[in-house]
Formats: C-alpha cells, sequence, structure tokens
C-alpha cells in the first residue's frame, strides 16, 4: 500500500562562504592559503553531509573587496560543489557582503522547512563600509538571525571586534589563523563539525534560539609547530 | 455524538537511530461516548532539555486528563474564557506541578546540574504540547510550539492551520517558557464539516518537499480509511512513518488521527470555517510556585 502524502525529501542546509578579497590578502601568500583550504575541504565536507542524509547541504560563497559579489551565486548541492580560485585588489566591503546575504536569507526565498543555515567569514582587516547596518540588515531576517556564524580571521590585523559582532555568540570567539596550516584546521572545523552539528540541530526554545546557534562543537586548538607567519 | 475515532503512531527518527538516542515524542488519547481526545507533545532536543521525553510523556498524560474531566460530562460548547484562558492556564499549572513532582523524587545528577541555572530546572523538561477534544457540540484545538494540525472536509479540501512565523530553523515555543500560558493558539470548531483532523509533530511536515505533499497525506488518510478501513492503516502506518523519516527529516515522528465514522457531514455550515488566530489572552500571570 503505498505512502500516503507526497514527495519526500531532505532539509535543506545553506552553506556561504564570506571571503575577503582586498588587496592586503594577496600579502604573504594569504589569499593562496584560503583558495587551498577552501578547496582541500570539499571531500571533507562531502563526507559529512553523506554521514548526515536528511540535511541537503548547498554551498555559495560571496567576494568582497571593492564593493561585494556572489563568487558562487546558485546554491551548489556539496557534492557537485567546486572551487573557483579568488583574486583579490581593493578595499574591505564587508557590510555591503553581509547586505547580499541578507537579500538571500529574506524568508520568500527560504524554505520554513530548513535547517539554520551555517555563515563562515574570512577576513584579515577591517571593514572600509558600513559594517554595522549591513550586520543589522542580515540579523533583522530571521534566517539570518538564526544563522549559525563563524568567523575566522587571518593574520593579527583582522578586526576581532568586528568578527565578535558578526558571530553574536557571547561563548563564541573568532579564530585566528597566523600561518596556512592553522587556517586549513580552522576552515576544516568551520565545515565539517559545524556543518554536521548544523545538518541534525535539535528543537531550541525560541528564547535560546535568537541568539541564532545550534549548539557549536569546540574549536580546534592551536597544535600546529609551524611559525607564524601572518 | 458524531462517532468520531483515533488512531496514533510515534516513530523514532532516522537521526536519532543513527546516534542511539530515544524518541523525544510522546502521545496520548481518551475515547468515550461524549468525549475524545488526542495529545501530542514534542521533548526538545537541546542537552539542556536531557529530560524532555519525560516533560513530553507528562504533558500529553495531563492534557487528556484535563480535557476529559472538562469534557466528558458537558453537553454545551465551553464559554470563550474557558478555551482561551481557563485551559492554556490549567494545562501549564499541571503540568509545572507534575515535573516538579519528579524533580523533586528524581533530583539532577551532577553532570546535568552544570547545564542548568537552579531557577532554570523546568527547561530540562521543556516540550511542545498539540492536542484536539471532540465534543457532540464541536471540536477544540490547542496548540503549543511547532507542528501541525491539519482538517479534511467534507469535500476532500485539506485546511491547515497557519505557521507561526516565528518557528522556523528549529525555533520552538515551550511549555517551561515563563508565559508559556499566554502562547496558546486555540480555536473551537461549533459545528465540524470535518471527515478527519490529523496532528502531527513538526517532524513529519518537515520530510516533505512543499506543503502540497504533507496535505496530500492528510487526504490519503482519509481517503485510505474510507476506502480500505482503519485496519489497513493501522497495520502499515508505522513503516509509512519510519521511511518518512528516513527519507525526509531524520526526526521523530508522531502523528495522530481523529476521523468521523458517520456520514453525517454537512456542507451548510463551510463558511463556519475560520482560521485560527494567534490569540494572546490577557490573563492572570501564573504564580511561580512550581
Amino acid at each position: 500500500m503505498k505512502r500516503p502524502g507526497g514527495e519526500l525529501s531532505s532539509r535543506p542546509l545553506h552553506f556561504i562562504w564570506i571571503t575577503d578579497c582586498s588587496g592586503s590578502m594577496s600579502v604573504k601568500g594569504k589569499i593562496e592559503a584560503l583558495n587551498t583550504a577552501i578547496r582541500n575541504v570539499i571531500p571533507h565536507m562531502q563526507d559529512t553531509a553523506r554521514e548526515n542524509p536528511n540535511a541537503k547541504v548547498l554551498v555559495r560563497a560571496i567576494k568582497f573587496s571593492d564593493g561585494a559579489s556572489w563568487h558562487i551565486a546558485e546554491p551548489i548541492p556539496v557534492d557537485e560543489f567546486t572551487w573557483a580560485d579568488l583574486s583579490t585588489g581593493g578595499l574591505t566591503s564587508l557590510g555591503r557582503a553581509l547586505r547580499l546575504v541578507a537579500e538571500q536569507l529574506n524568508t520568500s526565498q527560504m524554505s520554513d522547512r530548513g535547517l539554520p543555515p551555517v555563515l563562515v567569514l574570512v577576513s584579515d582587516g577591517q571593514p572600509t563600509d558600513d559594517f554595522k547596518s549591513g550586520l543589522n540588515e542580515l540579523l533583522a531576517t530571521p534566517w539570518g538571525k538564526k544563522s549559525v556564524r563563524i568567523a575566522i580571521a587571518i593574520g593579527e590585523d583582522a578586526d576581532i571586534d568586528v568578527l565578535q559582532q558578526f558571530i553574536g555568540h557571547p561563548e563564541l570567539k573568532p579564530l585566528v589563523a597566523h600561518n596556512a596550516e592553522q587556517l586549513v584546521h580552522f576552515i576544516k572545523w568551520a565545515s565539517t563539525a559545524v556543518l554536521q552539528s548544523a545538518s541534525a540541530p535539535s528543537s531550541q526554545m525560541i528564547k535560546d534560539s535568537n541568539t541564532g546557534n545550534v549548539p557549536i562543537p569546540k574549536p580546534p586548538t592551536d597544535n600546529v609547530d609551524v611559525d607564524d607567519v601572518w | 455524538m458524531t462517532a468520531w475515532r483515533i488512531l496514533t503512531s510515534s516513530v523514532r527518527g532516522a537521526t536519532h537511530e543513527r546516534r542511539d538516542k530515544p524518541n523525544q515524542d510522546a502521545v496520548d488519547k481518551h475515547c468515550s461516548t461524549n468525549c475524545v481526545i488526542l495529545a501530542l507533545a514534542d521533548g526538545h532536543g537541546e542537552a539542556k532539555c536531557f529530560r524532555s521525553a519525560r516533560g513530553a510523556k507528562i504533558a500529553v498524560e495531563k492534557t487528556v486528563e484535563l480535557l476529559r474531566q472538562k469534557f466528558e460530562k458537558s453537553d454545551g460548547s465551553p464559554s470563550v474564557n474557558i478555551i482561551k484562558e481557563y485551559l492554556p492556564r490549567e494545562i501549564v499549572r499541571t503540568w509545572r506541578h507534575a515535573i516538579k513532582m519528579h524533580h523533586d523524587e528524581a533530583p539532577f545528577a551532577e553532570d546535568h546540574k552544570c547545564l542548568l541555572l537552579d531557577s532554570e530546572w523546568r527547561i530540562a523538561y521543556g516540550t511542545t504540547l498539540l492536542a484536539a477534544a471532540a465534543i457532540p457540540s464541536g471540536i477544540l484545538f490547542l496548540q503549543l510550539g511547532d507542528g501541525d494540525i491539519l482538517i479534511v472536509d467534507s469535500d476532500n479540501n485539506v485546511h491547515s492551520f497557519p505557521h507561526d512565523p516565528r518557528l522556523i530553523g528549529n525555533a520552538t515555543l515551550s511549555l517551561c517558557d515563563d508565559k508559556a500560558d499566554t502562547e496558546f493558539r486555540v480555536d473551537w470548531k461549533d459545528i465540524p464539516t470535518i471527515k478527519l483532523v490529523l496532528l502531527a509533530t513538526d517532524g513529519y511536515r518537515n520530510s516533505f518537499r512543499d506543503d502540497q505533499g504533507f496535505q496530500q497525506a492528510a487526504l490519503d488518510y482519509a481517503l485510505l480509511i474510507e476506502q480500505r478501513g482503519v485496519d489497513a492503516v493501522e497495520q502499515h502506518i508505522e513503516e509509512w512513518l519510519k521511511e518518512t523519516s528516513r527519507d525526509g527529516s531524520g526526526d521523530d515522528i508522531t502523528v495522530g488521527i481523529l476521523w468521523c465514522e458517520d456520514s453525517l457531514l454537512t456542507l451548510e455550515n463551510k463558511d463556519k470555517f475560520s482560521d485560527f488566530e494567534q490569540e494572546v489572552a490577557a490573563i492572570q500571570p501564573l504564580s511561580d510556585s512550581h
């Protein structure tokens, strides 16, 4: 006897890289390290997705420098996702980047069956535009408020306070990468352990969910025995 | 009295099976000549809601008991005050009392105590609640938190109670909320033109590609019961729900179905069918004695 109801489907989970392509990212191999880290983590993301078949992970990316634009605009199922290298030049329009995310997270474009989106911001500097209003616009959307937000700083010149505001969770701090190996560790954590948690989240009381986070696993400690470069 | 019948089924979700976690949903029911009652609850899965399965069980048992006491001997429509103020307040009060009793008898272990402040202990039992009670004069619906209520009318149209727009991304309201009694959504249908009512925890709807597919489930159950009888549905419902969780949301799924055995449904009162209105009753706050 046929099962009642229509077609079944896993729940969509939008994963968005928000990547700094300002001129300073061309120094000391930072952009090369970022491109390599993201490319190399894709098989691990695919493994994580396979372990959580009830979440349909859809990946995109935004780049920001002078202004912001979609680097990969269409949500790509993670098992089909490939990475195109970022190039650098210009300023640090993080506010604009967050507005682009907000546009996509407005409810009419997101299924209300969806899982909380995961936003991973990677930056080496300080915003040169109105970051605060961009963040406010993001957090004013229901899905922006519910999103899991992770921030990775590349080097010591990144504005930690800005990244902390983006995260919006008192117990979760920005991760600071001082070399390519650390960046790889943090990128892998953000795109696997965090993805794992977001893929099968528990129901949360609304007063807690407004902090915008599912329970986040502990970030990796810095055990990499390599000299700091950034 | 219209001959209402009840069918329920609850399955552990595919994700919980993979992670060896229990089903945190609960369901309870009551059938008598004058009164048919169904209650579902979905215990929260957050780490600090470590007794939510117990909280859900207590919620459905106490709700069914309360509604039975209120409606079993009733022969008229309940007053608006009863529906919108008294019942939510009493459900929360009796639930709080019951979990306090449980907590007093079984204090939290040390590794759980650290997850909550002393003042937050109720969160450990946090759960949603969905209920329907059919009596001769109509049907009462109550909802706190996520989950769904679908109604199939005598024309085989499916009506869905509107969703709370705040409840996305697994966010929900809870019986453990301080103001839970003011957050209930309640509705009463005086003259039902209802063939079937389906209550479900959110794992069910979240498993379908779209709302149309979910609503189709309610219609399919109505037609199956009409054409093949309830035994055929009872025989298969558990396997259907397991399949739904496996290929859909992965969540626990609990479904309760009320259906009308009589064919006395009329069309003349269709216009009285109204959607839920989210009401915030101005009621006396509950004391914090529990």
